[in-house]
């Protein structure tokens, strides 16, 4: 499979230390990622989508993993439209016996991938892509495979 | 494999993920990407 990286769509800055204090008095995520997030720019993109973008597609527990060897007091975000090239998703499509899982292979061809400048690492973003951003199962269900023997 | 084989090769996996993802910082790969009004090729 291939990725290709295309134009920048938006990008933000996160002041990490002001959510930090924010988030440990609340434990509000989402209102105390908004409220800590400023968007700088944005092309063809609502400040809405972009805002439910990082608070749901980015992957905040691995961040907070490594927040202890994490220095910056403010976090760059860019989203990229990205191409995909043989890339298949799994989507929920029925059970059986209570554990045997049957999923449907869909072909995704685009997608926006989130980069930061705290873990710039190459496989960090992709992992983030993956399974955060375009990991669509939470939500579909099931159908009930019966086996008429 | 044995289920405890499973177990130990997942974690190792993760622990070298984990470990690699800061020691593996690439911050001139994110400046090359570029922003929204940058030529990039």
């Amino acid at each position: 499979m291939k990725i290709e990286i295309k134009e920048c769509i938006m990008e933000c800055s996160f002041n990490l230390k002001s959510f930090k204090k924010e988030f440990s008095k609340t434990w509000k995520f989402e209102d105390a990622v908004k409220r800590n997030l400023t968007i700088t720019s944005a092309n063809n993109v609502s400040k809405k989508d972009i805002n439910k973008l990082i608070c749901l597609g980015f992957d905040w527990g691995g961040l907070f993993r490594q927040l202890e060897n994490i220095e910056q007091d403010v976090i760059r975000f860019k989203g990229y439209n990205v191409s995909l090239e043989g890339y298949k998703q799994y989507e929920p499509y029925s059970i059986a016996n209570v554990k045997e899982f049957e999923l449907k292979e869909i072909e995704l061809k685009e997608a926006v991938m989130i980069v930061q400048d705290a873990i710039p690492n190459p496989n960090f973003c992709l992992n983030n892509l993956f399974y955060m951003t375009i990991f669509h199962f939470g939500h579909k269900k099931y159908g009930l495979r019966i086996d008429m023997r | 494999m044995k289920e405890e084989d499973v177990l130990n090769k997942m974690v190792e996996e993760l622990e070298a993920q984990r470990r690699s993802h800061l020691k593996d910082r690439d911050k001139d790969w994110f400046e090359k990407l570029g922003g929204k009004d940058e030529d990039r090729d």
